[in-house]
Parts: C-alpha cells; structure tokens; sequence
C-alpha cells in the first residue's frame, strides 16, 4: 500500500500554516534536552543482536 | 525540491541493533519530537511526558527486532507512546482525587507565552490555544510527524481515520479564523 503523509494530503496554504505550527509549538514546548539525553543514554543497553526474520521456520 | 539525502528509519534501526550508538541517538534526536508531542496531546505534564518519552524508547530497546515494518518506525513509536500516556493516565486518575487534577495543558503553558519571540507567534500562540481540545491534539500529532500517514495518525490518537482528514482542514481553517480576527493572515482572510 502506498504511504501518503498527512503533510502531502494537505493544500499549499494548511502546509504553510503546519509548518508555521510547527515551529511555533518547537519554540514553546520543546522537548527538554535531559529528556532527549536520558533517551540517547539508553543506547548504551543495546545488545547487539541479529534480527529475528519473522519468515524463518527453524528446523531441527 | 529537497531530496533528504539521510539516512531512513529503517537504515537507522538496523543499525542501532548491531550496536551503533550513533544510529541510536539520531532515532531519538529524529523521534523524539514526535513521541513528546503524543503524550503532550494526552495532556500530560511535562514531568510525565518525560516518562512517557523514556518508556517509549525503553519499549523500543525491548523490541527492536521484533518490529515488522522498521520504515514505519515514527508511527510505531507514537502509537506506543500514546499507550504510555494512556497507562499513566489511568494511574495518575487512580492516585489523583478528580479535584486536585493536575493542571491543564494550556493553562501550564499560558507562564510561556511571555517568551514568545514576537507579536506574531502571540497570535497564532493564543488562537492555537483556543481551538478545542480534540484539534490541539490532532495538530499537536500531525505538525510534529509530517511522515505518518492519516492511518498512523489516527492510530497513534485513538481516534477514526476517516475524522483525521477533516479534523485537519476544519482544525486549520479555525486557527486560521481566530488568527486573522486579531490580524495574522489578513491576507487570507479575504
């Protein structure tokens, strides 16, 4: 199935206006930078692993 | 035209699985945006949108190669973020009498007001801030994540796919009326 944006769907006008939004809510409510620290910590958990490939049938 | 020459989603997932950080924090810094603006738009605090952020990423960590469709990422995180907001919801309403609620969005942020850089952004600040609650949350969703799909997009807020489109339109019409009853968009008001 095609992947068609909510942004894409919208005239040039409402696109202007996200945009403008989008700016305007980064500025007031912008995500504080000990939240996006605490989750760029997390990285340091990863095991690095192989993906489990949901088509395999293991055998034997 | 644009071509965003980054790497995608999945390009990032795979590898932050095998281990690099760096495909890590560039998931976040990308993401995160939207996972804050989902448990934003379930009127959460910020103390609790924070949990929500680090329980969403937690559930990420735990689940990373079991995730089917890695390009829809964005939209697999707003969902899980969404079930985050809802789950500490439900406790904070458990622990929490009805009359000491916790504060409403808009009222927590009306202090931030006074930091807006112009008039302009006053403007469309306090419009914003006087559409329903129903279009906050949906533009909340849909300004932070231009990638999801009305699909996702209704996922992620628990609500029918077939409102997300007018919701939009109707949501940005009216921002745009109150907007231009204080003079931003004059032009388009004609």
């Amino acid at each position: 199935m095609t992947h068609v944006s909510a942004w894409a769907l919208a005239g040039a006008l409402d696109r202007a206006l996200l945009k403008q939004l989008r700016v305007l809510l980064c500025g007031i409510d912008p995500v504080p930078p000990a939240v996006l620290m605490a989750a760029s910590s997390l990285g340091q958990r990863i095991v690095p692993s192989r993906r489990v490939m949901a088509n395999t049938v293991l055998i034997g | 035209m644009e071509v965003d020459t980054r790497p995608g989603a999945a390009e990032l997932l795979r590898a932050a699985e095998l281990g690099d950080r760096a495909a890590w924090r560039e998931l976040v810094a990308r993401h995160t945006p939207t996972v804050w603006a989902v448990a934003r738009s379930h009127r959460l605090d910020r103390a609790d949108a924070a949990d929500v952020v680090q329980n969403t990423w937690l559930s990420l960590l735990e689940n990373m190669n079991r995730i089917h469709d890695p390009a829809a990422l964005a939209a697999w995180l707003a969902t899980t973020a969404r079930r985050h907001s809802l789950r500490l919801l439900a406790a904070r309403r458990r622990e929490t009498p009805a009359d000491e609620a916790r504060l409403d969005l808009a009222e927590a942020d009306a202090a931030d007001v006074a930091v807006l850089r112009d008039v302009r952004d006053g403007v469309l600040w306090r419009a914003f801030t006087q559409l329903s609650e129903h279009c906050q949350r949906v533009l909340r969703v849909v300004v932070h994540s231009p990638e999801l799909s009305y699909q996702q997009v209704a996922t992620a807020l628990g609500i029918p796919i077939g409102s997300i489109g007018p919701t939009r339109g109707r949501c940005l019409a009216e921002l745009r009326r109150k907007a231009s009853l204080s003079g931003l968009f004059r032009e388009d008001a004609r």
